[in-house]
């Protein structure tokens, strides 16, 4: 059954049919959230959160966008809210995000990036970037949106995420060279 | 897309991040990357960066999958029989953005003045994103980068944590006495936010 029958199924009340749709995007909502925060328990709490707020909002659903992107919106939103108050919370909160799950690398004697063995310490990067050039950065490679959809998403335009995207592949490429440099 | 060029006639890599990901729009480098191992290297490497970030985090079970299922129905379920109101759990931080919405009202409702006649937000974002971006286009440093995308992203907050943000120092405005009439207000209260 398709996510449009399966929402207009959910807003008359369908538990059940929430549930397929709960189903369906709970691996990729909870993969993009654990990408945004890089802790597992966070994410996992965003995902339930951002499940439950949906179906609460579901009688404000147009079915303009397509019902995971309205769901993305909501959910990016929720770890956006959730980061912003770790970093209220703790001076360095952002940086929270960049230690958790994460162990301190060990030298290692080849950090080609292309060997994919430093996925963690990519994850460290990201985690460091400026959030809308997280955001962009893990809904345009990971998620594979258009710039359409993650300005939609993000509440920016799309120029500024395609600018946020490049600018971001460049600074992550940057500090892998730097740090090649350094060992 | 800027298109500077470095001292040798190379494309920057942000020109070459701009044709990975589109080659389509981005700029035409097809014929000095048909002459040049250098930036075809480049090209791999930051091919290589996507592919990495591409990559699944590691992943919860299916039973821990099927756990949380269950607490989103029982959540929902909850939610519907009480009317719609929300049950997410956390509700300290939620808090704040609940005391945001009483206390807008509040300060709405006391406003002697009318606020004065401004620009539409939507204009006033949009030159001023078109401003940061064209920045942002041409930094060659990182401080100025970073601080043309700060710029960008200010601008760009999302709704809720603009909302918040606002009503936090609204509040911050009110007396003692104001401030605790708020909370008293607030206390008990199933807010559906």
């Amino acid at each position: 059954m398709e996510d449009t029958k399966l929402v207009e199924l959910a807003r008359g009340g369908d538990a059940r049919a929430y549930g397929m749709l709960v189903e369906r995007h709970q691996a990729r909502t909870y993969a993009t959230l654990r990408k945004l925060t890089g802790d597992h328990d966070l994410a996992m709490d965003l995902t339930q959160d951002a499940f439950v707020r949906a179906w609460q909002q579901l009688g404000a659903f147009e079915g303009r966008s397509a019902f995971s992107t309205w769901l993305y919106r909501i959910a990016v939103r929720l770890a956006y809210d959730a980061l912003e108050r770790e970093r209220r919370l703790a001076p360095a909160g952002f940086e929270r995000a960049a230690e958790i799950d994460v162990a301190d690398p060990a030298p290692r004697p080849d950090r080609s990036v292309e060997r994919n063995a430093d996925a963690e310490l990519l994850e460290r990067r990201i985690a460091e970037l400026p959030q809308l050039q997280r955001a962009v950065v893990v809904l345009r490679t990971y998620d594979e949106l258009s710039y359409r959809e993650i300005a939609e998403i993000l509440g920016t335009t799309e120029a500024s995420a395609r600018v946020s995207y490049h600018h971001a592949i460049t600074k992550l490429r940057a500090r892998y060279a730097e740090e090649a440099k350094s060992e | 897309m800027t298109s500077e060029r470095t001292r040798e006639g190379h494309p920057s890599d942000l020109e070459l991040v701009a044709w990975i990901d589109d080659p389509g729009i981005g700029p035409d480098l097809s014929a000095h990357l048909a002459t040049c191992d250098g930036c075809r290297d480049r090209v791999a490497r930051l091919t290589a960066i996507r592919g990495a970030i591409a990559l699944d985090p590691p992943m919860p079970s299916g039973a821990e999958f099927a756990a949380q299922r269950e607490r989103i129905l029982e959540a929902i379920e909850r939610a519907s029989r009480e009317g719609g109101g929300r049950t997410v759990r956390r509700i300290g931080w939620l808090l704040p953005l609940a005391a945001a919405a009483a206390v807008a009202a509040i300060v709405l409702v006391n406003r002697a003045d009318p606020p004065e006649t401004a620009p539409a937000r939507e204009e006033v974002v949009a030159e001023a994103d078109a401003a940061a971006e064209e920045a942002a286009a041409i930094a060659t440093d990182e401080q100025a980068l970073d601080a043309a995308l700060a710029a960008i992203e200010a601008l760009n907050p999302p709704a809720s944590i603009e909302r918040s943000a606002a009503v936090e120092d609204e509040f911050a405005l009110l007396s003692e006495a104001e401030q605790s009439a708020v909370l008293r207000e607030l206390e008990g209260t199933d807010f559906d936010l």
